[in-house]
């Protein structure tokens, strides 16, 4: 139990430390970063910069949910819930058939590269974003079935 | 490539015996009652150290709480 309540600090400090990256690079993809003449649209840039704030405010969010938790570490039984909820077996099963974290790590680096190349060829950024958000759609989808199958 | 079966239990019928709740008998045993949900209707096979605190919460060695019958002909078939 007492490995858990570390670990859900270590969570808040991760969402907190997320929060403010995506919070810079918002900033700096609105004000400094100057795209060269291949580089997408503006609808594109405008793209990328939403996604950095709709990062932010998801980080944000995360680390809410994670301080909320750390709190209810004054009830014994909402924190063995949580635990459990945490640990539990069919859980992982399913997660790891949806490929988790592997898959999800390799979506988010591509919407990262995507959205780094929006700033050099146009093309290039819309199809890797594109890659990245098709497989952040089908982990989530072969989650729902395997959640149903099992 | 082999067909997974899935392993037929009592748990159900062994809970409201000791007039347990999914809610009740999961905290017992250390999971959630979802799982214990999809391991009384044979969706979910529970791993081997779930299906022993199982079977110890309820006094019973694990195969009187688990049908292993299948199991045992689908090895048994050539």
């Amino acid at each position: 139990m007492e490995q858990f309540k570390k670990e859900l600090d270590r969570r808040v400090k991760w969402g907190r430390a997320a929060a403010i990256i995506a919070a810079i690079l918002s900033v700096l993809t609105t004000f400094v970063f100057k795209p060269t003449e291949n580089a997408a649209s503006d609808l594109v840039l405008g793209f990328v910069q939403g996604a950095a704030m709709g990062l932010a405010l998801v980080a944000v969010g995360y680390m809410i949910q994670a301080m909320r938790v750390r709190r209810a570490a004054n009830s014994q039984e909402l924190m063995e819930k949580l635990y459990r909820e945490e640990q539990d077996e069919r859980q992982a099963f399913i997660r790891s058939k949806a490929g988790y974290p592997a898959m999800t790590i390799g979506a988010a680096t591509l919407v990262c590269a995507g959205a780094v190349l929006a700033f050099f060829e146009r093309t290039v950024s819309m199809a890797v974003m594109a890659s990245g958000i098709f497989m952040i759609v089908y982990q989530l989808l072969v989650k729902l079935y395997y959640s149903r199958k099992y | 490539m082999a067909e997974v079966s899935q392993v037929k239990n009592r748990i159900k019928d062994l809970r409201k015996a000791h007039k347990l709740t999914q809610e009740e008998l999961a905290m017992a045993v250390g999971t959630t009652r979802q799982t214990i949900t999809s391991i009384e209707v044979g969706k979910y096979t529970a791993s081997l150290p779930l299906a022993y605190r199982i079977a110890r919460h309820f006094g019973l060695a694990i195969q009187e709480v688990f049908d292993f019958s299948q199991e045992e002909g689908n090895h048994g078939a050539v």
